[in-house]
């Protein structure tokens, strides 16, 4: 997934008139990554082991990096919530020269909340902005943490799990103990994902893709005990999308038949699936099978219209994998799953009917759209 | 208010009127019919013009009962005096008080417009008059741009253009010349003998005396009746 | 309604079209300044508010530092450990241009990633071309206003000198922002940059704000932190001062504008009575043909509200036009008070307009009501006896010079009993307006009857005749005399109000201003001791007064602390209330002296404790008086300098008197100041005369708006009397013919006509003195006190007074030369023939 140019975008559009159209945002971000990628980042151009807990945390030398955990949770009575709590760090400046003032910061961070409350057909999505200066906001990795003010997500003094995750907000708030069932899973091409036909524009790409989850929700003044299973995803790089592409389509599906769902698609400015597409399936013991862009077919089944900001966005699809004979239909849990912030996407909790050689499967993940 | 003619059709009781102490008319009876001309005479200041206001209801008595057309006056409020002025009276004043921003046509067509009669038949009523009064070809001058004589016979035209009852005259004839005042008061006599209309004249005319049913003159605030 | 009586009345005023034509004007003009000045006013709030918006955005509290400095980390407090969520760090400093040293700025050290919650930091950067991570990340970099651009011909990417203290640094100019400002001094909108540049530039490692968006509860919470050093203000507060003073001289405006309608008023009076007294005789008529009362009272309220709206329509067109040039004003006067701000002003609501149509209107009907009703109970009689309706007017006016004496009163136990509020102050004023209204119609007849025996010695029979036509006609001449005594006292009033005021400023200044050089500076750490004493061992200087101004956050909102080391010709100050030695009790440290208008607004009295936020914490100081200061910077305290260093722990100065010895070569000793101020290029360097110089024609720019309005004032007056006093003279027409007919020569007429309306003239400008002087009296010992906290003494100087009376003379001799060359060269006999 392509998470990297939201943050360029909102540093760039921070500026202009909000609420733009995305696409006019990932033009100009395009245009400026694209054109004049700031002189001293690093980039991403061979294959990685990754080393724990090192690469957990930053990675400045990149541009651009994030911390994105999704899940769905199920409090008693089965009532259902989703969560997405993500931490973006964006490089400004690669010259490290130290100066004077304590403010001084050569990066900037953002972060996304957002639960969905199902059976209210609620859905609360807040952003936050802070420099990496006077310990506003940051990563360390031992013990592991990564915060941006009051919200953060730390680990224990040796090992990122059971990984805390902490983030309120006026109208929701989060507190979670996560722990993996799955070892960690790098994507792409030893764990580079190229993202373009450019040489560079690629990203290092790992995720947890099965945790337990458990602590409890709030919403306004309630505070529920939950239980669920979440997902978390790292990646970093500097990196862009090339002009062609109009957006993508994100999934990260967790199946009863103890298998994930990874899969990508860069929709180019005609609709079309960029063969950059990618993705994985995690078997159950943990190991990966890499799928390219001609080994699965999406189709949109169901559109919703925002009556906040007009965009329309396919909310519903059947996702088709021949070789694996799997057929998956995806719905999300609630239409209105848009997160109108300073950078416009949605982003929801879904739920996955579906067969697999002859077997009935289902499941529950997210899904990504960006771009229309 | 309907009003059903009789015989008496005006009638001072007793009237007495006074200014402060000073006493202008003091039990003062008058009887007089419909259709009746009638001559008050009497020196300047004798109080023959507050016997004509009185009758035209413009004025009220310190004592005694005015009726006229079987209305007893102190009854009615000021609307309903205004009414009746409006209705059953003509006025024609010494100094002709025509509106000086209305021309002569419009003059004429007043008291019916305030009567209601529709725009058309009121400038036909006036044309006619216009032209019984020997006016034809002023219709459109204004006051000022008309003689004393065709002022004040505008303002006859005026007084007679609603066919009122009763016309009340004060001294018509006292800004005219004597050839022009004769013209005026038999234009004023023959109109009114013609039409039935009660005519209530003070004047100095001699002339004017031969013509009249009945004579009032007034002397140190008495009435008297004097004979044709 | 009858239409041949419509088409009687139509033609009445069609055959008298400069009546009707000076009618609608002077109510249009009314009515125009009205509007103009609400427009002015609503339009010069907008941009404030616009401009305040811009500025605070939606900052509900602000954490300011006792010495304008909060540390870094009490911000990463605010989130870590204080849960608090919208919060953004600004410091707020000045510099000066390093090719212009004259030329101060203010710099604007924001957190841009902060600003999206606080200001909508988009609106006033123009444009996506602004490269944020580059403002943010690259040190030296800044966004200029686009005015400062053009001045100085810059371009982005150029480099840009700034002297900060005497330190020249360079800044690279990468973007542009909009040109809004928020400081008084400031009159170009400040520098952005980020938050860590504005650090290296000033060299300090604090901020001097922080801006926060809070709930009641949150606000509670972190007041209850009790953190040290810092003061949470409430943004409202914090501005309520100096909105208090903007409004007050809104407030001002809008009376002054509703003086100018309240003249209209009495035009409209004026012509709808004197429309109504020519038809008597019409109406009686009309009575006596039977129309009745009502009728009437249609027909002449239907004119009243055809002129009434005709007029008022082209007033507000005329207002809208007023308000373009009078909103600059108010802009400029308000600015003083508050901001200055290049914003452009905001478009009036429509429903202003709509609220000017109505007032105007309904002003006018009831203006016209009074008229109206007595042409409604004209009696229906043929021969209306013109002296009966002479005597009735006499009485009618005597009863109302009788009213007159309770209403004045009722305004004197009002203006007794409430001593702040500034509405029931003007409903005061009216009131006392409205008394000598009355009083004048018999004030007239009684002046005419004075001079009477003198005018027939002077001019013989025409001169008698001319006093006698004025208390003969005194149904017309009354209402127009009161009309033009009204608004030439308006006149007298607000001119001799600010005339006392400018004096009372200049002796004010006079005697604070004691030394003969000012020095100031905005910078930190310029005057030292060291460098003091250099200063006073120049040649010919003899002493020096050192000041440290600092502004501090209060509950009462931000005031100023100026401590003080008196130089060697004393405080200069002017006590208004005060203890016994005061000030050698305040310079030996037993207490404060706040200025006037803070004593007034807090209603503060020697003896009292004002809690101010110290280095220490909150500390009370007794107050030991107070003194007269016409600044408009919300509040003042004087303390001793030395009391002021234990509690603020502070020992910088800011501002020295420099005093000369009047004996020694002064030329030479200031040539040496220079030369020793050569080494601190941010030090100003100020003459006393300077000041004062610059103090009055602020001052004056201030009283431009009030100057206007007098003017117009003046103008509908003008136009009142001219359309009261032609209406009077031709319609006496027929009065002149008789007189030419008895004898009396074109020139006998003529010294008749203007000998008659100069003295109605001169009437109302004699009535217009006293009445004037009330009014100043009322304006500066009532109105400004409770407006400002100002007072002043009434200083009657001559000018304002023989501008009023000039004013009348000349409106009532131009209006009176019409009418005489009409009498002078008419034919008598047709007017002589009938009515």
């Amino acid at each position: 997934m392509n998470r990297f140019l939201i943050l360029a975008t909102i540093i760039l559009t921070s500026c202009s008139e909000h609420h733009e159209q995305i696409a006019t945002q990932i033009e100009n971000a395009t245009e400026f990554l694209g054109e004049s990628v700031p002189e001293g980042f690093a980039r991403v151009t061979s294959q990685r082991i990754f080393q724990f807990p090192e690469d957990h945390g930053s990675h400045e030398d990149y541009q651009n990096e994030w911390w994105y955990i999704t899940g769905n949770l199920e409090a008693s009575q089965q009532r259902h919530f989703g969560f997405e709590l993500t931490f973006f760090r964006y490089g400004l400046n690669a010259n490290t020269t130290p100066r004077k003032s304590e403010w001084a910061a050569n990066h900037a961070w953002m972060g996304h909340l957002a639960v969905t409350d199902s059976q209210n057909n609620e859905f609360v999505a807040v952003e936050r902005f802070s420099r990496q200066a006077l310990k506003l906001a940051g990563t360390q990795t031992t013990p592991f943490k990564v915060w941006l003010e009051d919200w953060f997500i730390y680990g224990n003094k040796d090992n990122i799990w059971p990984l805390s995750v902490n983030a309120n907000s006026e109208r929701v708030g989060l507190n979670l103990t996560l722990n993996s069932k799955k070892p960690a899973v790098s994507h792409g091409d030893g764990g580079v994902d190229q993202k373009g036909p450019e040489k560079g524009n690629a990203s290092h790409y790992y995720s947890f893709t099965r945790l337990d989850a458990k602590g409890t929700v709030r919403i306004d003044e309630r505070s529920y005990q939950v239980s669920g299973s979440a997902w978390m995803d790292r990646e970093w790089g500097t990196s862009s999308l090339s002009p062609d592409i109009a957006g993508w389509d994100w999934f990260g599906l967790q199946l009863s038949d103890e298998r994930e769902f990874m899969y990508y698609r860069l929709r180019t400015n005609d609709g079309q699936s960029s063969p950059y597409s990618g993705g994985s399936i995690i078997l159950p013991d943990g190991e990966r099978l890499n799928l390219n862009a001609s080994d699965v077919f999406l189709e949109p089944l169901k559109y919703w219209t925002s009556p906040e900001t007009g965009a329309t966005y396919p909310t519903s699809w059947q996702i088709s994998i021949p070789q694996e004979e799997m057929t998956l239909t995806v719905n999300p849990y609630l239409d209105k799953q848009e997160l109108n912030l300073t950078v416009r996407y949605w982003e929801g909790a879904m739920k996955v009917n579906g067969i697999r050689k002859g077997q009935s499967i289902t499941g529950q993940g997210y899904t990504e759209l960006t771009g229309y | 208010m309907d009003v059903q003619p009789n015989n008496q059709q005006i009638q001072l009781i007793k009237v007495e009127k006074a200014y402060g102490k000073h006493n202008v008319l003091s039990n003062c009876n008058v009887n007089i019919k419909r259709g009746e001309f009638v001559v008050i005479v009497g020196r300047s200041g004798s109080g023959k013009s507050t016997l004509l206001n009185l009758i035209g209801g413009l004025d009220k008595p310190t004592l005694g009962e005015i009726n006229i057309l079987g209305y007893s006056l102190h009854t009615l409020n000021e609307e309903k005096l205004s009414n009746l002025r409006r209705k059953y009276f003509g006025f024609v004043f010494q100094f002709f008080n025509l509106i000086p921003t209305l021309t002569a046509l419009e003059n004429i067509r007043l008291p019916m417009s305030l009567n209601g009669i529709s725009k058309k038949d009121s400038i036909n009523g006036a044309k006619l008059l216009l032209k019984e009064l020997r006016l034809s070809g002023l219709e459109n001058h204004f006051p000022d741009e008309l003689s004393g004589g065709e002022q004040q016979r505008v303002a006859i035209a005026r007084a007679l253009s609603h066919r009122p009852e009763i016309i009340l005259a004060d001294e018509p004839t006292g800004n005219l010349d004597l050839e022009t005042a004769n013209e005026v008061l038999d234009l004023l006599n023959t109109t009114c003998r013609r039409r039935g209309t009660t005519l209530i004249m003070a004047t100095h005319s001699k002339e004017v005396m031969g013509l009249a049913d009945q004579i009032f003159s007034i002397r140190d605030s008495e009435i008297k009746k004097a004979s044709t | 309604m009858n239409t041949l009586l419509c088409v009687a009345a139509t033609r009445f005023y069609l055959k008298r079209p400069w009546q009707l034509c000076l009618a609608i004007f002077g109510i249009a003009l009314g009515v125009a300044v009205y509007v103009g000045v609400d427009l002015a006013n609503d339009s010069a709030r907008r941009a404030f508010n616009v401009t305040a918006s811009l500025i605070n955005g939606s900052t509900t509290h602000q954490l300011v530092g006792t010495a304008n400095d909060i540390p870094n980390s009490l911000y990463r407090d605010l989130h870590l450990k204080y849960g608090v969520r919208f919060a953004a760090p600004v410091i707020e400093d000045g510099v000066r241009l390093a090719s212009n040293t004259r030329r101060e700025l203010t710099v604007l050290g924001i957190d841009p990633l902060k600003e999206t919650e606080f200001r909508g930091f988009s609106s006033f950067i123009p444009g996506s071309e602004t490269n944020l991570p580059q403002l943010i990340s690259e040190p030296g970099t800044a966004l200029l206003p686009e005015s400062l651009m053009s001045e100085l011909g810059l371009e982005r990417d150029d480099e840009l000198g700034l002297l900060v203290g005497n330190i020249e640094k360079k800044i690279r100019v990468i973007g542009t922002v909009r040109d809004i400002s928020l400081t008084a001094e400031g009159a170009t909108a400040p520098i952005i940059m980020d938050i860590a540049t504005a650090q290296e530039l000033f060299n300090r490692t604090t901020i001097s704000r922080i801006d926060l968006i809070l709930n009641d509860s949150e606000a509670e919470d972190l007041t209850s932190l009790d953190l040290p050093n810092v003061l949470l203000t409430d943004a409202n507060d914090r501005n309520a001062s100096f909105d208090e003073l903007a409004r007050a001289f809104q407030t001002n405006l809008t009376a002054l504008s509703l003086l100018a309608l309240l003249v209209g008023v009495f035009l409209i009076y004026a012509t709808m009575s004197f429309a109504v007294v020519q038809r008597r005789k019409t109406f009686g008529v009309l009575r006596a043909l039977g129309v009745d009362r009502n009728q009437l009272l249609l027909v002449t309220l239907s004119e009243a509200l055809i002129i009434g709206a005709i007029a008022t329509l082209l007033g507000v067109l005329l207002g809208h036009q007023l308000a373009n040039s009078l909103v600059e004003l108010v802009l400029q006067t308000t600015g003083d008070f508050y901001f200055r701000s290049n914003v452009a002003p905001a478009t009036p609501s429509i429903l202003l307009y709509i609220k000017g149509f109505i007032l105007g209107v309904a002003t006018t009907l009831a203006a016209a009501a009074a008229p109206a009703l007595d042409a409604a109970h004209t009696m229906p009689q043929t021969a209306i006896s013109r002296a009966k309706l002479e005597r009735s007017t006499r009485k009618i006016a005597d009863r109302a010079a009788l009213i007159s004496v309770p209403i004045s009163l009722a305004a004197l136990v009002l203006l007794g009993f409430s001593t702040k509020s500034l509405y029931l102050g003007f409903i005061g004023l009216f009131l006392v307006i409205a008394a000598s209204t009355l009083l004048i119609p018999t004030a007239t007849r009684v002046f005419a009857k004075l001079v009477e025996p003198a005018l027939e010695r002077s001019f013989g029979i025409s001169g008698s005749l001319a006093a006698r036509g004025i208390s003969a006609s005194l149904s017309r001449t009354g209402v127009a005399t009161a009309a033009l005594t009204v608004a030439v006292a308006t006149v007298i009033g607000i001119g001799l109000m600010v005339s006392s005021f400018r004096i009372s400023v200049d002796e004010w200044l006079s005697g604070t201003l004691t030394a003969d050089i000012y020095l100031s500076t905005e910078s930190e750490n310029v005057f030292s001791n060291s460098r003091i004493e250099e200063l006073n061992a120049i040649q010919g200087v003899i002493g020096t007064s050192i000041t440290r101004f600092i502004r501090v956050p209060t509950e009462q909102g931000e005031l100023t602390i100026r401590a003080q080391r008196a130089g060697p010709l004393g405080w200069g100050l002017s006590l208004i209330e005060e203890f016994p030695d005061a000030i050698e009790r305040m310079e030996s440290n037993e207490g404060i002296l706040v200025s006037e208008p803070l004593a007034f607004r807090q209603g503060l009295e020697p003896g009292d404790k004002l809690p101010l936020p110290t280095k220490q914490g909150k500390e009370e100081f007794t107050i030991l008086g107070s003194f007269k200061d016409y600044n408009t910077n919300g509040g003042t305290i004087l303390m001793s300098l030395s009391l002021y260093r234990t509690y603020w722990n502070d020992e910088d100065i800011n501002g020295v008197g420099v005093y000369l010895d009047t004996n020694s070569d002064r030329e030479n000793t200031i040539s040496e100041i220079r030369t020793f101020l050569e080494e601190t290029p941010s030090v100003r360097y100020r003459s006393t005369d300077f000041i004062q110089e610059q103090s009055l024609s602020i001052f004056d720019q201030t009283f431009k708006i009030t100057e206007v309005l007098r003017v117009l004032a003046g103008l509908v007056a003008f136009l009142g009397l001219f359309s009261a006093l032609m209406s009077i003279e031709i319609e006496k027409t027929r009065e002149v013919a008789t007189l030419r007919a008895m004898g009396l020569d074109p020139r006998q007429i003529g010294i008749l006509t203007l000998s008659q309306t100069s003295l109605l003239g001169l009437a109302s400008g004699l009535f217009a003195i006293p009445l004037g002087i009330i009014m100043a009296i009322l304006l500066i010992y009532v109105i400004n006190v409770r407006s400002f906290g100002w007072s002043m003494s009434l200083v009657l100087s001559s000018q304002p007074l023989l501008f009023g009376v000039l004013l009348a003379l000349t409106a009532s001799i131009l209006a009176g030369i019409y009418p005489t060359v009409r009498a002078i060269k008419f034919n008598v006999a047709p007017q002589l023939r009938d009515e």
